[in-house]
């Protein structure tokens, strides 16, 4: 499958555990499901796809959404605090 | 039913004229003529009324009282001519389904009969002297002033798209924040100072020490004390011309269609996922717009669930809670009180804009997150999803998020029943007084409370939510308890 570059951003819990809030990254995942898999096990993000909103843009998308080249990705987790 | 008597007033027999099948609680208040005012000795005094006028507003009084709270009945007589020291001046009286809404409504029927009921007294000093003719009250009150005029108002008033008319229509206005805490104090602060007319404050938790740093409206003597009412009194002082009410219990799936009723906004100003939930299905069941924020240590968001909008329900967004544990909250990861304040006057923003009727400002079809360490902002748009519950023409109440919480209503009572339940404030509210607590208490199940419902919370979370304990989410006194439980009994 053909590398990809995607410029990444990191929310709260996501930017804690990346310890960074932006980066550009090569990636082979065909989705945005698969790219937060391998974003996972890269720095042990510890909640399922199920938990994670994903948004490209200005939009939320669905993690089954494919994967462009050049895009910008958002992960965000559920924050309840207060 | 409001009425003035020349004759000695019978409690018992105006207390029967309310009697109702409905009705679980009665709640009553008796003036007395006392032997004194002011330094002076007081043998007795002289009432007299403008009778068609008082009735009319004393009526006026009861209906209103019947609009604000959840009440089956209540009635008031106010006593005319000559009383001796002893004498009962004034008797009111509200039944309700559930006491908490009989004492408030009875103590605010009260104020405002005092306040608005044109009687006036004359009081027979002990050397025979006798007062002027002086208004039984506080001081009537007269038309009450135009909000537009009032220059406590003038820089807003001058703002483009508030005008006159958006400022009659804040005061106008009903707004329920839930929670007094980090989002909630900084919200309310700037819903009274803008002359929302009125505002209800749900909190069961008490100002705890840890608090004060970014629960701002809170000194350091109300420590110990509701949150909800010493919310509400500190927002009295800081502008009385707002209407203020205290519900000094925990937001429930149970409670909240009764809190959420009456009012144009709610401002969700809890911490919790469980709580977050039952919120957002309560205001989209209710059709009632919500403005929810969310903190993680410096990032936070904010986000308006309008019904009306077409961007769909909080579940379109985030179908279920997360895992217990999986996502620290403020306690776990600490965070600065700016953080929640910027985040609360957001909220309060929000909700002044979705008062006003701007159309483009609130954040009904986006969410805003916010780093508050860089500064930088998204909005994010949100869609309806296809499937949600929502979607339907007719969503069923959607069920309460719990992972262990215990919500009261009639399934979680009678688990609670068949529990062995431990108050927590008996062990130490600091985790370290936790740390063994499921060696000493191997029953299952087993329930936690506390004081107001979040060191319950905490707990369990802190005990990695194991099979069989519960946290109760309100406070112990309200746990269901030999002879409290029966559906006959009014508490």
């Amino acid at each position: 499958m053909k590398v990809k570059t995607v410029h990444l951003q990191y929310f709260a819990l996501f930017r804690e555990r990346a310890g960074r809030a932006a980066e550009t990254r090569q990636t082979r995942a065909g989705t945005l499901g698969e790219l937060y898999a391998e974003l996972r096990e890269a720095y042990g993000f510890p909640l399922g796809p199920e938990q994670v909103r994903a948004a490209v843009g200005e939009e939320y998308r669905d993690l089954e959404a494919a994967v462009e080249d050049g895009m910008q990705v958002v992960f965000l987790p559920p924050v309840a605090g207060g | 039913m409001f009425r003035l008597s020349h004759e000695p007033l019978d409690p018992s027999a105006l207390a029967g004229e309310l009697a109702a099948p409905g009705a679980g609680a009665l709640v009553t208040f008796e003036g007395w003529v006392r032997d004194h005012h002011e330094g002076r000795p007081v043998t007795g005094l002289d009432y007299e009324a403008f009778a068609p006028m008082a009735l009319r507003v004393g009526e006026g009084i009861l209906a209103e009282a019947r609009e604000r709270f959840a009440i089956t009945g209540a009635a008031a007589c106010h006593r005319l001519g000559s009383l001796g020291v002893g004498d009962r001046a004034i008797w009111v009286g509200v039944t309700s389904a559930h006491r908490q809404e009989a004492f408030l409504a009875c103590r605010w029927i009260m104020d405002a009969v005092k306040r608005e009921v044109p009687v006036w007294k004359k009081e027979h000093f002990g050397d025979g002297s006798e007062s002027a003719w002086v208004n039984a009250g506080e001081g009537s009150r007269s038309e009450p002033a135009d909000p537009a005029a009032d220059e406590r108002y003038a820089r807003q008033v001058r703002l483009p798209g508030v005008g006159p008319e958006g400022q009659r229509r804040l005061a106008g206005a009903a707004v329920l924040v839930i929670g007094a805490g980090g989002l909630g104090c900084p919200a309310l602060q700037y819903l009274a100072g803008a002359g929302v007319g009125r505002l209800t404050v749900g909190d069961g938790d008490r100002v705890e020490r840890s608090n004060l740093h970014r629960q701002v409206l809170f000194a350091t003597s109300d420590l110990g004390r509701n949150k909800a009412e010493a919310a509400a009194d500190r927002l009295r002082a800081l502008n009385d011309a707002v209407s203020l009410r205290a519900l000094p219990d925990a937001a429930s799936p149970g409670n909240l269609p009764e809190w959420i009723a009456g009012h144009d906004v709610v401002i969700d100003g809890t911490d919790s996922f469980e709580s977050k939930y039952a919120i957002a299905d309560a205001c989209w069941n209710a059709g009632c717009p919500l403005v929810q924020a969310g903190i993680y240590q410096v990032d936070g968001w904010v986000q308006v669930i309008d019904r009306a909008a077409g961007a769909g329900c909080f579940r379109c967004q985030w179908p279920e809670p997360p895992p217990p544990g999986c996502v620290g909250n403020c306690a776990e990861m600490g965070l600065l009180g700016t953080t929640a304040g910027q985040l609360g006057v957001l909220q309060a923003g929000q909700a002044l804009q979705l008062l006003l009727g701007w159309e483009e400002g609130p954040l009904r079809e986006h969410t805003l997150y916010v780093d508050t360490l860089t500064g930088s902002t998204r909005r994010i748009r949100r869609v309806r999803r296809p499937h949600c519950a929502c979607a339907s023409d007719r969503p069923e109440p959607f069920p309460a998020a719990d992972h262990g919480v215990l919500f009261p209503g009639p399934r979680a009572e009678a688990l609670v029943r068949e529990a062995t339940v431990i108050d927590l404030r008996e062990f130490g509210t600091g985790e370290s007084a936790w740390g063994d607590l499921l060696q000493r208490f191997p029953q299952r199940p087993l329930v936690l409370c506390c004081g107001g419902g979040t060191t319950s919370r905490r707990c369990l979370a802190a005990l990695g939510h194991p099979e069989g304990v519960y946290a109760w989410s309100a406070g112990a006194d309200s746990l269901p308890g030999p002879g409290k439980g029966a559906p006959t009994d009014g508490e």
